[in-house]
């Protein structure tokens, strides 16, 4: 794709809030379905496997990535994350404040990483898979935390779960997802939008 | 509402007659005077005393509790530290009975940490038992245990402080007392607020496609295309809203002011030092009894 290449604007505008707010709740939304229905999986996960329940951390990595992609400024990935994360924590989840908000501000920072060294200039599928996968690594460093008594077998195998599944979900998924979103049309006000078109 | 319609809205509300319908059933509806009205109150927390304080400390308050929790790793500050906020949220009006119900997620979680420690920790003295990727050793199940009780002692002050706690209000206190920026604690709110309208919209993206005859199929397929519709249907409203807070002046350089005061009263500053004193007591708790492990410290 030739970018079409626009001085990079890094004020934030009220529709580029709003909407990385909205993108942020329904992932929220989705944090707690996550939260709710794989709890027994993650159990299972945890006993059966050395570390192997990393893969299942990718529905709750992809609204930094999903925001940041779609509204295109500095700090949209940690914003869309903790404010997503803040709602996962307000529907009443298993980890509080600890397993919901700072973890996600963890993700959020690591997500937005993958922009920042760009600085806030490449926003293709090569930042974006990056972007999922920093966010996977985000989530490993605070579940080392928690359990510190994971030995280094199992460590690395949840680091490498985690990075998959952020890579799948909230990289390539998250792409393709912006990509159908920008195809509706209804990104008419973003330059994610707007590049579409040109193309 | 001005003056005189309140007072005219006092003279007539013992009943209003409304006209009879095609069946001449006549249905009387009675209106209560606006100060009897009993509407149920929306409790801000299940205990009295976190109901009382400002949201911004809930949050500030669960952070400074966890926190410390993060460097120790032992059965005496984990449990140490769970009994006492037992008692103290049973003191602050939730008895633990209460507790365990509101927060049996958390149960599960300390299970799943408790087994994936057993079998997977570092090896500490004694080999007992191996197979294939499992490994436990002697030290195996104090450790699993410290870290499962441990998880709770972290999660179910989080996540009873989390109850009933309002965004409207932790917004104000966000921008008045932390000096957030308006722009993204409002834009945030205003997106959060939407999110009671969405679960109509999924309502109706439903039934639309029922009433054209779609989604009878795979209904896995049904729920990620209407989540899709939902997705797109939420960043148009989302723009649209947008576009009338900037027509209302959001965003504005010119400087805002507020119509709800978040400020902190002297309650706050003392649930701040009993949230301290949680977790500090019980580190030196563990110290005093020569317990406390360091967190990152090989085993």
């Amino acid at each position: 794709m030739t970018e079409a290449v626009a001085k990079a604007n890094y004020k934030w505008r009220v529709v580029d809030i709003v909407v990385a707010a909205i993108i942020a709740v329904a992932s929220g939304v989705i944090f707690w379905g996550w939260d709710i229905v794989c709890a027994v999986p993650l159990t299972l996960f945890e006993s059966v496997t050395p570390g192997f329940e990393g893969l299942l951390n990718g529905f709750w990595l992809f609204a930094g990535p999903l925001a940041a992609i779609i509204v295109r400024k500095p700090g949209a990935a940690l914003f869309a994350e903790t404010l997503a994360a803040f709602l996962e924590l307000t529907l009443g989840n298993q980890w509080g404040v600890g397993g919901s908000l700072i973890v996600g501000i963890i993700q959020g920072l690591g997500a937005e990483i993958a922009f920042a060294v760009f600085a806030y200039k490449k926003w293709n599928i090569g930042t974006t898979l990056l972007s999922g996968a920093l966010a996977g690594v985000g989530c490993w460093v605070y579940y080392w935390a928690t359990n510190p008594g994971w030995n280094f077998l199992r460590v690395g195998w949840y680091l490498v779960g985690s990075i998959i599944s952020g890579l799948i979900i909230a990289g390539i998924v998250v792409w393709f997802l912006s990509r159908a979103i920008a195809a509706t049309g209804v990104l008419d006000r973003f330059e994610s939008g707007r590049a579409q078109a040109r193309v | 509402m001005s003056d005189s319609v309140q007072i005219a809205m006092r003279h007539n509300e013992r009943a209003i007659e409304v006209s009879e319908d095609a069946n001449g059933i006549a249905d009387t509806v009675t209106v209560s005077p606006q100060d009897t009205r009993v509407e149920p109150v929306k409790l801000a927390s299940p205990s009295w005393f976190v109901a009382r304080i400002n949201p911004v400390s809930r949050i500030i308050g669960a952070l400074l509790l966890c926190i410390p929790m993060f460097f120790s790793l032992d059965l005496v500050s984990s449990s140490s530290a769970l009994v006492i906020e037992f008692i103290l949220l049973w003191i602050g009006g939730v008895a633990p009975w209460t507790v365990c119900r509101k927060t049996w997620p958390v149960w599960i979680a300390a299970l799943g940490s408790f087994i994936s420690v057993f079998l997977y920790a570092r090896v500490s003295g004694e080999i007992v038992w191996s197979a294939g990727w499992i490994v436990i050793s002697e030290g195996s199940f104090p450790l699993a245990l410290a870290t499962a009780i441990r998880v709770a002692a972290i999660a179910v002050p989080g996540v009873i402080l989390a109850l009933g706690l309002d965004p409207t209000d932790l917004a104000d206190g966000l921008v008045e007392i932390l000096h957030f920026s308006p722009r993204f604690v409002y834009g945030g709110l205003a997106g959060l607020r939407m999110f009671t309208l969405l679960q109509d919209d999924w309502r109706a993206l439903g039934l639309s496609q029922r009433s054209r005859g779609l989604g009878d199929g795979n209904a896995i397929m049904r729920a990620l295309s209407q989540a899709f519709g939902l997705l797109v249907l939420s960043i148009r409203r989302a723009t649209k809203l947008a576009t009338a807070m900037e027509a209302r002046g959001f965003g504005s350089d010119a400087p805002r002011s507020q119509a709800r005061v978040s400020s902190l009263h002297a309650i706050d500053w003392i649930f701040y030092a009993i949230c301290l004193a949680i977790p500090f007591a019980a580190l030196a708790l563990a110290v005093a009894t020569g317990n406390w492990h360091f967190a990152f410290q090989g085993a």
